[in-house]
């Protein structure tokens, strides 16, 4: 997918800083970065170098110490806790490393519980979340729990659940790290087609350099500072 | 909305410690619901002792027929109010003697006061006939000791059994007959002609009360103003449903205070337990309380939630801690009424009023037991909760 270079993210001398036992830890240091409309990009960087933490501010599920953050043409610093929870809702669709799946609800629940924050009738939800599940080719599993699902089924599952409320940016959190080298590609080459099919922007974390290479843009974060 | 298929789910998938929390909540609230029934129990059996188209006369200030004492004057005089009914020439009245007496149980338990109620021939058939009914044997016969029983009392005091005689007062009173009372706590007495009482216990001159039938229930305010102005008697006169409420008063009161008391001490270790079960349940879903937060669910829905998870627990033992109070619906038990201080004898009676009372006894604890694990919950970070 070709970007229309109008930047969904855009971010702006981004500090971090956490406290940990009184020392003060800058885990990120004056960070500017736009990230284009129906972009997928990658962010790469070996362990604490805040690729996460990035990714984390960025999905309005962490508050940044300094600077100004810009997603989805909302500054999301300045917004409060239940602000953001409304935003989230509204522009994020999550993806996690090991899945984050609600154990006792089926493969359709799952998916439907972003539609439960929006004023979608049972019918309309129900619609969405088996066009969801047919995308990543789960339509047969609907009513298996994530114990009898394999971990690839798992993370297509997932991924179902961080589309179907169609959010503008879907953030991906080592969104292989749990799986094997065959699952894993299903999944890139779902998020691949999610970018190239239907124009989703994908910020993903990764560690893992051909996982990368899926994405149309790689940055590498060190120490706290994109180089 | 966090759909509460996912808490029944959730508490299913700890079904053992989510069942233990259950019994234990269930117990305390068993317990709780006994009280309630209990008290009803006292209250329904006393009250239905009393009718509102009924008043009694007792002597001015007396609390209980016990203390109580109306002279024979008195009560011919009142008898004869034209706000008292008539039948067939006659008053409507059972001028009736009180007396409690110490007679052996038949379990060897030692002697129990027994209440033994003279009543005169018109007042039973014109009064007590359609309350008191005789459902073995025959009447007493007037000028005679012959007794008739309550079904309560039967079998429970040496001598107490259709045919048999109970020793009292240097006399024989032979048992001719059983009556049912309909529950009430007429049901635990014994009655005999009143003559015949009076004699024997040397009570002659004076009845304990006289109970009257209204010609209208809405005659009595006229009726109380005639007998608070007669100062030759010393009497007074209430309803005779008010009069039976207030002797039950105290022991009613008796058994709700020391039964609240013992549910209380109780609820303190129930709602620990569903404190501990609830902590256990966010400690262990953590990650899928992130994972909600991280999908846009505030925290006030993650509270709401948790507190309800809670709730659908100590609901869960307010079902079964009813279920439970409920067999014991048909149990009779025999207490001394404060009132009269005589045995009395009341059954548990299992209501809407103790369900809701015991189900809103349950969810008191379930609040409490729910609400600081749903704040942990509620304020749990979601970055590190996501990673679980």
């Amino acid at each position: 997918m070709t970007t229309n270079g109008k930047s969904i993210v855009e971010i702006r001398n981004l500090r971090k800083v956490y406290t940990r036992d009184r020392q003060e830890v800058v885990v990120l240091d004056g960070i500017n970065l736009d990230i284009a409309e129906g972009a997928f990009e990658a962010l790469m960087g070996p362990s604490g170098s805040g690729k996460s933490t990035l990714l984390n501010l960025i999905a309005g599920i962490d508050a940044p110490t300094a600077g100004t953050l810009r997603v989805a043409g909302e500054d999301v610093s300045q917004l409060s806790e239940g602000q953001r929870a409304a935003w989230r809702a509204r522009h994020i669709g999550f993806i996690f490393q090991f899945y984050n799946l609600l154990p006792v609800l089926s493969a359709e629940e799952n998916v439907e519980m972003p539609l439960l924050l929006t004023s979608l009738s049972g019918a309309e939800r129900k619609k969405r979340v088996h066009t969801a599940l047919g995308l990543v080719g789960l339509s047969d599993r609907m009513d298996h729990t994530p114990k009898q699902l394999s971990g690839g089924q798992q993370q297509r599952v997932a991924i179902a659940r961080a589309l179907v409320a169609d959010p503008t940016i879907i953030v991906a959190d080592e969104p292989t790290g749990d799986l094997d080298r065959k699952s894993a590609e299903e999944v890139l080459q779902l998020l691949t087609t999610l970018n190239k099919t239907m124009g989703k922007t994908i910020v993903m974390v990764t560690h893992d350099a051909h996982a990368a290479e899926a994405a149309t843009v790689q940055r590498r974060l060190d120490k706290g500072v994109l180089t | 909305m966090i759909p509460l298929s996912y808490n029944i789910r959730s508490i299913a998938r700890r079904r053992f410690s989510a069942g233990a929390t259950i019994l234990g909540l269930a117990m305390v609230v068993a317990v709780f619901a006994l009280v309630m029934m209990a008290a009803t129990g006292v209250k329904k059996t006393l009250k239905g002792t009393g009718s509102p188209a009924n008043a009694i006369f007792l002597r001015k200030g007396a609390t209980s027929e016990l203390v109580s004492a109306i002279s024979r004057d008195g009560a011919k005089t009142f008898a004869a109010d034209p706000n008292v009914a008539q039948e067939g020439g006659k008053a409507v009245a059972s001028p009736e003697l009180y007396v409690i007496a110490q007679v052996d149980r038949v379990d060897g338990s030692g002697p129990a006061n027994v209440a033994f109620r003279g009543f005169t021939a018109d007042g039973y058939n014109l009064l007590r006939k359609d309350t008191v009914k005789v459902v073995q044997g025959r009447l007493p016969r007037e000028g005679t000791s012959e007794v008739m029983i309550g079904k309560a009392a039967l079998g429970r005091y040496v001598g107490a059994t259709l045919g048999g005689s109970i020793k009292k007062a240097r006399r024989e009173w032979p048992v001719v007959g059983v009556f049912d009372a309909d529950g009430s706590a007429f049901d635990s007495e014994i009655w005999v002609d009143v003559e015949q009482l009076a004699q024997a216990f040397n009570r002659t001159g004076f009845y304990s009360t006289m109970t009257v039938k209204l010609r209208s229930p809405s005659d009595f305010p006229a009726l109380k103003a005639v007998v608070d102005a007669d100062t030759r008697f010393l009497a007074e006169v209430k309803r005779e449903d008010d009069y039976y409420e207030s002797v039950s008063g105290g022991l009613t009161a008796f058994i709700t205070i020391l039964g609240t008391i013992i549910a209380i001490f109780f609820s303190f270790g129930a709602t620990l337990g569903a404190m501990i079960t609830m902590y256990a349940q966010v400690a262990s879903r953590v990650r899928e309380i992130g994972t909600l937060r991280a999908l846009g669910f505030r925290r006030r829905t993650v509270l709401l939630s948790f507190i309800i998870e809670s709730l659908m627990l100590s609901l869960a033992g307010a079902v079964v801690g009813c279920a439970f109070a409920s067999l014991f619906g048909l149990v009779k038990f025999t207490m001394v009424n404060f009132g009269t201080f005589t045995e009395t004898r009341f059954q548990l009676s299992f209501g809407p009023n103790v369900a809701i009372g015991a189900s809103l006894f349950a969810i008191f604890m379930g609040l409490v037991g729910g609400i600081l694990p749903a704040i942990r919950a509620a304020r749990i970070p979601i970055v590190e909760a996501t990673k679980g």
